[in-house]
């Protein structure tokens, strides 16, 4: 039992949680091959064309980086819930709440430029928090399935979102013969996520990178940590051991939260300036973020990466769009193949939680 | 003979589940198959019924060899099984369910007059009244046993098998269910019966089988047997092992008074009062599925209590939380070691972490200090001779008996005034489980109070000082160590009473 073979076991797991998802995308980029091979392209060429496009040039790398900022967030929303066994799919809706609850802080707060930004920054957590505890609530309450609330909550949360900036808090500048989404009144420079350096990605992404270090953190080092994982792996066991699933079920449901509210946030604050309708709902982000997440196997870290990767697949694509005039659809074949493959993960895991809460239940109540 | 088996053995892993079982039925003949949880009768009528495939052995039914691959091959040689989960739709009728998979047509749809009609006829044939319109959702569990019943009649069942059905029946149910069988042999159906009650086996059968640990043990006609020697040839006779001293009488750590739990308006637990003192082991003796579980679980702050009260070390913990609960000095051994007591998935470490996992030098203000886990998870490891490779392999690597192992190293470490063992060498090695009984004999030395709950009767009477017989959740009878009687425990077991002549 010495530390080298535990150093061992160690790797060779992790080896063994990254083959799969390696090969789910090494079969996506394979099949996109044949695809462009189909339209007459060289896939080799069509594949360095968008790797350039995603990372080739400062301006491009920039472009992803800031892409993939609400990707992490919504990633590490799902790695928190789902490592506790909650598979809630709720990161859409409280993104969109707290996007939406930034740009109002931002705009309409009376207060002094250093305090806009922390202000916008700390509604978007609140405000992603309750959502995601009103699932928890529902959960503890009636039972109801997180899959079933979460996916039915965020509808609410972008209608809501799309009244708002449609009707009471519509932008008064904005031109209503123009050919565009509603959206909410555009923040001043005060309230702002500034790039890191001009020409870099807004401090947004630094921030994410630090979430990112902190549920690592929280994973790694903490008891939460480990009661958050025990009560994933077995309720029953947790129960016995002590452990208030009850407070569990809080705590991960508003840390979650949190994570998806900044996220939304930071999409508002450093890139869009506003709320614009359907902004986080068409852009797909949070779901973006799941499939990063589940790719990672709920790793915080690998989710930092798989989120750089599938957001450098959209950008690159344009790239790749533009210069060798092949569609788009090509890209989004290859992320609906990943999505694919990570979907039957996901059900697994779906299925399983399922299966364990109904055995705890039972075993309580025989 | 309507069926045969021959010489059947089957293996999970590495538990021989039955060991060369040949058993035989006659037309007509209601046959019992008893025998303690765990003894083979469930699987040996599973592998008659297609469920699960012998290893070696021969089924004859009808005269030929027959190899069945699932419970359909059986129904179409005549043989059904009422299985103790009923498999119904809870929003469709009982005639809907009776003729499912084999509905009757009207050209296109299902006619749904005939079913009922078909269904009236078949209950007023073997007397099973029952209303073909009314939605198995509004029917209590007896009914829906009937359902079940009649489904296998509509199928032309000759062989009707039941196991445990009176298990999740009220003793009012119990009667019309044992009358029910008698009708079914009296209009020419071969009836088999798997059970651990004695009183319906002396009640309905012609024969009886006794399973014990994987074989039959002894076959009997009912009219020459009673329930004492049944008992007995069930649960064996106990080995006396240990060196045991005396016990030196201490206070009382644990205590429950008048303890009731109601569920589903039935009584799970009525009234039970014991106490375990200090230097003691107490065991509970019963038949799995008496309230044994419930128990625990609401000594443990696993489940609620309805009544009555819990005390550890002289505190009261009555519905407290888990926490509470041990915090006030429990420690506890659960009776599965996969469902409640580990996470298969979860490392050694984490497995050993749990329960500890706030205290210092664990955890201080919520940070973890990983080498003092590590440290604890490697010392347990060493101490109580679990054969793992590393601490951070996966629970699920280890093998049953070294799993218990580090599970009971993880409770008896936390050094508690009580502790509670709950089948705690169930399924394992001859080795482990000495390994385990020594260090509950040293705890007891040591002046801690022990609790064991065990569905095995050797293990509780060569360990315990003191025996409570649990039977449907109540407290039957109390010994001390040299007044037990093997033979009037495994009666009371069963639910039978002492003559004192």
């Amino acid at each position: 039992m010495n530390n080298e073979r535990n150093w061992k076991r160690t790797l060779l797991a992790a080896v063994d949680t990254i083959t799969q998802p390696l090969i789910a995308v090494l079969i996506s980029f394979l099949l996109g091959a044949v695809v462009i091979l189909v339209i007459g392209k060289n896939p080799l060429l069509a594949y360095g064309e968008m790797i350039r496009g995603a990372f080739g040039k400062q301006v491009y790398l920039m472009n992803t980086l800031k892409r993939a900022t609400p990707i992490v967030m919504g990633g590490l929303a799902v790695c928190i819930a789902w490592r506790s066994g909650y598979e809630a799919m709720g990161g859409e809706g409280q993104m969109i709440l707290g996007a939406m609850a930034a740009a109002l802080a931002g705009y309409y707060l009376p207060l002094p430029a250093a305090l806009r930004i922390p202000a916008a920054l700390i509604a978007a957590a609140a405000v992603g928090a309750l959502y995601s505890m009103f699932s928890g609530w529902l959960f503890e309450k009636f039972d109801v399935t997180f899959v079933i609330s979460t996916l039915m909550l965020n509808y609410i949360a972008n209608y809501f979102a799309a009244y708002l900036c449609n009707y009471p808090l519509r932008d008064p500048d904005a031109n209503v013969y123009q050919m565009q989404n509603a959206q909410t009144g555009k923040l001043g420079p005060e309230a702002i996520l500034p790039p890191i350096v001009k020409g870099w990605v807004h401090w947004g992404f630094v921030l994410a990178i630090v979430a990112v270090l902190i549920t690592w953190f929280l994973f790694k080092k903490t008891s939460f940590g480990f009661k958050s994982r025990m009560g994933g792996l077995n309720p029953r066991f947790a129960l016995y051991g002590g452990i208030n699933a009850r407070k569990m079920l809080y705590l991960v449901m508003i840390l979650s939260g949190v994570m998806a509210g900044l996220g939304g946030a930071f999409e508002t604050m450093g890139s869009k300036s506003r709320y614009v309708d359907q902004m986080i709902f068409s852009t797909g982000y949070a779901w973006t973020g799941m499939v990063a997440a589940l790719l990672a196997n709920m790793n915080p870290i690998g989710t930092l990466a798989a989120s750089i990767l599938l957001a450098g697949l959209a950008v690159g694509g344009s790239t790749m769009m533009l210069n060798m005039d092949i569609p788009l659809e090509v890209c989004n074949i290859i992320e609906g193949i990943i999505t694919l493959f990570m979907s039957a993960r996901m059900i697994r895991i779906v299925a399983g939680n399922h299966r364990r809460r109904k055995q705890a239940k039972g075993g309580s109540e025989a | 003979m309507i069926f045969e088996m021959k010489h059947i053995t089957k293996t999970y892993d590495t538990v021989v589940a039955n060991d060369d079982v040949s058993l035989h039925l006659n037309p007509g003949e209601i046959l019992s198959i008893v025998g303690e949880n765990g003894a083979g009768k469930s699987t040996i009528m599973k592998i008659l019924y297609g469920l699960e495939k012998p290893d070696s052995g021969e089924i004859i039914v009808g005269g030929a060899p027959r190899h069945f691959h699932n419970p359909s091959d059986a129904m179409a040689a005549g043989i059904g099984m009422v299985q103790q989960h009923f498999m119904l739709f809870e929003q469709m009728t009982v005639a809907e369910n009776i003729v499912f998979k084999n509905e009757l047509r009207k050209g296109l749809f299902m006619d749904m007059d005939k079913a009922v009609e078909t269904v009236r006829q078949l209950s007023d044939r073997y007397g099973l009244k029952i209303d073909p319109k009314a939605r198995i959702a509004d029917c209590p569990v007896g009914l829906r046993q009937r359902v079940e019943i009649l489904k296998i009649l509509y199928q032309n069942a000759e062989i009707i098998i039941f196991d445990e059905p009176s298990a999740v029946l009220t003793p009012l149910e119990v009667e019309a269910l044992l009358d029910t069988i008698r009708g079914l042999a009296k209009a020419g159906k071969s009836i088999v019966l798997i059970t651990h009650k004695l009183q319906e086996v002396m009640a309905v059968s012609d024969r009886v089988y006794v399973m014990r640990q994987g074989k039959v043990v002894a076959e009997r006609m009912a009219a020459e047997t009673d329930m004492e020697e049944l008992a007995m040839l069930m649960v064996g006779h106990p080995l006396a092992s240990y060196q045991i001293d005396p016990p030196v009488p201490g206070k009382t750590l644990l205590e429950t008074r008048d303890l009731c739990l109601v569920e589903n308006g039935r009584k799970v637990l009525s009234d039970i009062s014991l106490h375990v003192n200090a230097g003691e082991i107490v065991g509970i003796a019963g038949v799995s599925g008496n309230g044994q579980s419930e128990l625990i679980q609401c000594i443990t702050g696993l489940a609620r209590s309805t009544g009555g009260q819990v005390f550890v070390a002289g505190a009261d913990v009555t519905n407290r939380s888990v926490k509470a609960i041990r915090d006030a000095g429990l420690a506890h051994i659960s009776e599965d070691r996969y469902v409640w007591g580990s996470a298969t998935d979860g490392t050694l470490e984490e497995n050993t972490l749990m329960i500890r996992q706030d205290d210092a030098p664990f955890s201080k203000r919520g940070i973890v200090n990983h080498k003092s886990i590590r440290d604890y998870a490697v010392r347990l490891i060493k101490e109580f001779n679990v054969k793992a490779s590393s601490p951070v392999q996966k629970m699920r690597e280890l093998s049953g008996g070294n799993a218990q192992k580090l599970i009971v190293a993880r409770e008896m470490s936390l050094d508690t005034p009580v502790l509670i063992c709950c089948e705690p060498t169930r399924g394992i090695d001859i080795g482990a489980m000495e390994a385990i009984h020594r260090r509950m004999l040293q705890r007891r030395d040591q002046g801690s109070a022990i609790l064991l709950v065990s569905s095995e009767l050797t293990e509780i009477m060569s360990l315990s000082d003191r025996i409570y017989v649990i039977f449907e959740g109540k407290i039957v009878g109390e010994f001390t160590r040299g007044s037990m009687d093997d033979k009037h425990l495994g009666l009371l077991m069963v639910g039978g009473t002492i003559n004192h002549e």
